[in-house]
């Protein structure tokens, strides 16, 4: 893909810090939120604009997290922790917090006591779409639906919830085409492109991310893929920032060593796009049937449930190997690898696993992901 | 009779008491290995069970974590933390569920191995591998695999949808037990397990109420044990005896003034999971004249419901054992945690706390700062911190964590003298 196509989804995200505080200056409302499982619509029909916290690309955020969270925690929240401490994210009016793991469980309770926010949302995703978790459910995201109208002061009309729902879905639809077009011999975008392509929309209006991924889809088909055909490779993360900024770039590292992702399962990437809410009906019931048993993150969902997307996917997308990122200390994901990695290999589909922390692209990990390539030959 | 020969005489009944409970416990193992040739079905389940239930409807209930305590303070646990890893499990996993899949693995354990599950049960109130531990181990002995789902307590305030979602749980377990086969459901049965229950937690309760007297008639090293009951027990007769014996002998210590130390100079609260393979340390603080009166681990994570005031009601089951489950001190937010820790120090009278930096246990350990700097400031309670992990030996530098001890108990003795 050409530089230029992608590089007003790069400065938006360099510039997100800046373009929320600009908002602000327009007097809008900015709340931070983490992970997939927080219905976003309801804070977009409520006028607010929804903020994906991130890790930042300075070591010394997640050291400053570090002064409040213990060292064997992710340097992902360790990250954000220490951005909120130092006042990266000041500018946000409110933050809304999935139960996605326990390290988010006490990130939570750290940043309640340590960063003044004005409104604090704690969001528990029922693991399993039954009977008793759609009845919770639903009173769940009402309670969280009027928590937000007691904030802003309006209620959130149908139809700003049914307009919601729209833009959001249109969001997946583009996003899906996007990972669709990895499906091809010789993809026109690279697995890092499309990383950063996903992440703008994280930090962005929705509707202005939508706008972007149009201009994208029309310039793409007169872009040809690269001339020869590449190493095929399944990335399986838990976050991204760490593969997509600065040093830490696993996901380019593998490009420059003759590799093609074609498929990841960021948990904001195609689990974050996958299914759209239903345009009919009541919208707060189609947010409930959406985001019920659709959860992706590995403590609050099954791991067949993982293991089946992915080896469906490995198998469309045709792919040589996969690589698993794993950040280190996170319980969950180190729990489930082993069973990755032998149904992976029962799939005749070799593995690599990557512990990450801060150093991850150090000159060992470049030696494994070497030796993994020259393996898949 | 001198208060010399009374002080023997209740340490006689404390070794009894100890005796009376490694008995047991090893004869509840014997029971559970035995289960599957008398017919009797096999439940393996995180701590928080639910026993109450599973008892009520015929199971054995075997809590592997609960046989790594007793395989980490037997000095075993290494060879089989070592056994997991070596099969690909990282090290930066919590040693409990690595000590137990190495169990498994190497099907062997302190008292043999365990008999095989005919149903594995996780949830997420514990941590992370409540979920994933109990679905790697339901993957291995390839039985079926239930969660019952609980929300995070993260404000302490239940809210009545969430209280009926996990109602809705508990009755959607009692059903997948029953479509399988396994057992059946009574309900007056779970009714007298519920009471059962309820004493035993009352009545462990009013023991944690007569450690607030000076001097404490009870520590940390007895109340390790005794929540194998609390845990491991609960919903059984045998676990409300074990109770009315802890709650006879800390009558009559409180009453004649003998405390659990001869002479107690500390009074200090302890946060997190005991070292299991070195609960020596914890005798090292009573040589020193220091009393763990209260601590977070036994006496709010397993029955937080009963510490914050709730009590179970018979005619309520299913309600009375998911507020039980919404309140294991794991599954709550910090905020509340740092009310229920105001209160440790107000009411039982704490000099100072200890704060075990757990790299075993993300969760319980995941706000031992923002809890360390709340104490000191708020309420002027000074605090040391060690790190290690609860069931891995190879964790713990134990020079280092004695000098950190004896700096800590320095400071504590120089801020009495002050105060004198």
């Amino acid at each position: 893909m050409i530089p230029e196509a992608i590089s007003p989804f790069q400065q938006a995200y360099a510039q997100r810090h800046q373009r929320a505080r600009k908002w602000k200056e327009e007097s809008r409302k900015v709340f931070g939120y983490l992970y997939s499982p927080v219905p976003e619509e309801l804070l977009s029909a409520a006028g607010i604009i929804p903020v994906q916290l991130t890790e930042s690309e300075e070591e010394q955020d997640a050291a400053l997290g570090r002064t409040r969270l213990p060292d064997f925690y992710c340097d992902f929240i360790l990250s954000i922790l220490g951005q909120g401490m130092k006042g990266a994210y000041s500018y946000l009016d409110g933050l809304v917090i999935p139960d996605a793991c326990n390290t988010i469980r006490r990130f939570a309770g750290s940043w309640k006591l340590n960063i003044p926010t004005s409104y604090f949302y704690y969001l528990t995703p029922p693991i399993e779409a039954t009977q008793g978790a759609r009845v919770y459910y639903t009173t769940e995201l009402a309670r969280f639906k009027q928590s937000l109208e007691d904030y802003v002061g309006k209620k959130i009309t149908q139809a700003a919830l049914r307009s919601a729902i729209e833009v959001y879905n249109h969001n997946r639809r583009l996003l899906q085409r996007l990972y669709q077009l990895r499906l091809q011999d010789r993809p026109p975008l690279s697995g890092s492109e499309v990383v950063e392509i996903v992440r703008a929309g994280l930090v962005i209006p929705k509707e202005e991310h939508n706008q972007m991924l149009e201009k994208l889809l029309q310039q793409i088909p007169a872009q040809p893929g690269k001339d020869h055909a590449r190493t095929r490779l399944l990335a399986s993360f838990f976050i991204f920032e760490d593969c997509a900024s600065g040093e830490l770039n696993v996901l380019k590292m593998v490009e420059e060593m003759g590799g093609e992702i074609v498929f990841d399962d960021l948990c904001l990437g195609p689990r974050y796009s996958w299914e759209p809410a239903s345009a009919r009906g009541d919208p707060l019931e189609a947010l409930v049937a959406r985001y019920l048993g659709n959860v992706t993150v590995s403590f609050r969902r099954f791991l067949d449930t993982r293991l089946g997307f992915l080896l469906e996917q490995a198998r469309r997308y045709q792919v040589n190997g996969a690589v698993f990122i794993i950040p280190k200390y996170c319980d969950a994901y180190l729990l489930e690898h082993p069973y990755v990695e032998k149904a992976f290999k029962e799939a005749g589909i070799p593995t690599l696993m990557l512990e990450t922390t801060e150093s991850l692209a150090t000159q060992q990990v470049r030696v494994r992901l070497q030796a993994f390539m020259e393996m898949l030959g | 009779m001198t208060t010399e020969e009374l002080r023997k005489r209740l340490e006689q009944r404390n070794l009894q008491i100890v005796q009376h409970r490694k008995e047991y416990t090893r004869r509840y193992y014997q029971d559970l290995a035995e289960a599957k040739s008398k017919g009797i079905p096999v439940a393996h389940t995180s701590a928080v069970g639910p026993a109450e239930l599973l008892y009520s409807m015929g199971f054995e209930v075997c809590m592997p974590e609960n046989y790594c305590t007793i395989c980490a303070s037997k000095q075993i646990a290494q060879p089989f933390v070592e056994a997991a890893e070596q099969r690909g499990f990282s090290r930066d996993l919590c040693s409990y569920s690595r000590c137990a899949l190495g169990m498994l693995f190497l099907n062997n354990g302190p008292y043999g191995a365990l008999p095989k599950p005919d149903i594995v049960i996780g949830n997420p109130i514990g941590c992370d591998p409540y979920t994933k531990w109990w679905e790697a181990w339901a993957k291995e002995y390839q039985v079926p695999f239930f969660i019952f789902d609980v929300p995070f307590n993260f404000s302490g305030e239940i809210q009545e949808h969430e209280l009926q979602w996990v109602v809705s749980e508990l009755k959607r377990l009692v059903s997948f037990i029953e479509e399988h086969k396994l057992a059946k459901f009574d309900y007056a049965k779970f009714q007298r397990s519920i009471m059962l229950a309820g004493k035993a937690f009352d009545l462990f309760q009013e023991v944690l109420n007569m450690r607030k007297a000076i001097p404490c008639p009870r520590g940390l090293r007895e109340t390790v044990g005794d929540i194998f009951y609390i845990v491991t027990q609960v919903g059984k007769q045998e676990a409300v005896d074990y109770m009315t014996l802890l709650v006879e002998d800390s009558r009559e210590r409180v009453q004649h003034k003998i405390g659990i130390l001869p002479q107690e100079k500390f009074r200090l609260f302890y946060d997190n999971i005991p070292i299991w393979y070195r609960l020596q340390l914890i005798d090292y603080f009573a040589q020193k004249g220091a009393v763990f009166v209260v601590d977070e681990y036994t006496n709010f994570v397993w029955s937080g419901y009963y510490f914050i005031g709730g009590r179970f009601d018979p005619e309520k089951p299913f309600e009375s054992l998911a507020l039980k489950l919404l309140w294991v001190f794991n599954n709550v937010g910090l905020l509340p945690i740092l009310k229920t820790y105001q209160r440790c120090i107000a009411e039982w009278h704490c000099d100072g706390a200890v704060f075990f930096s757990n790299r075993s246990c993300k969760n319980l350990s995941g706000e031992n700062i923002d809890k360390a700097v709340v104490l000191k400031e708020k309420f002027g309670i000074p605090s040391m911190s060690f790190e290690a992990e609860m069931a891995d030996p190879r964790s713990l530098y134990e020079a280092e964590v004695k000098a950190r001890i004896d700096a800590f108990l320095e400071l504590l003795e120089q801020k009495k003298e002050e105060r004198r």
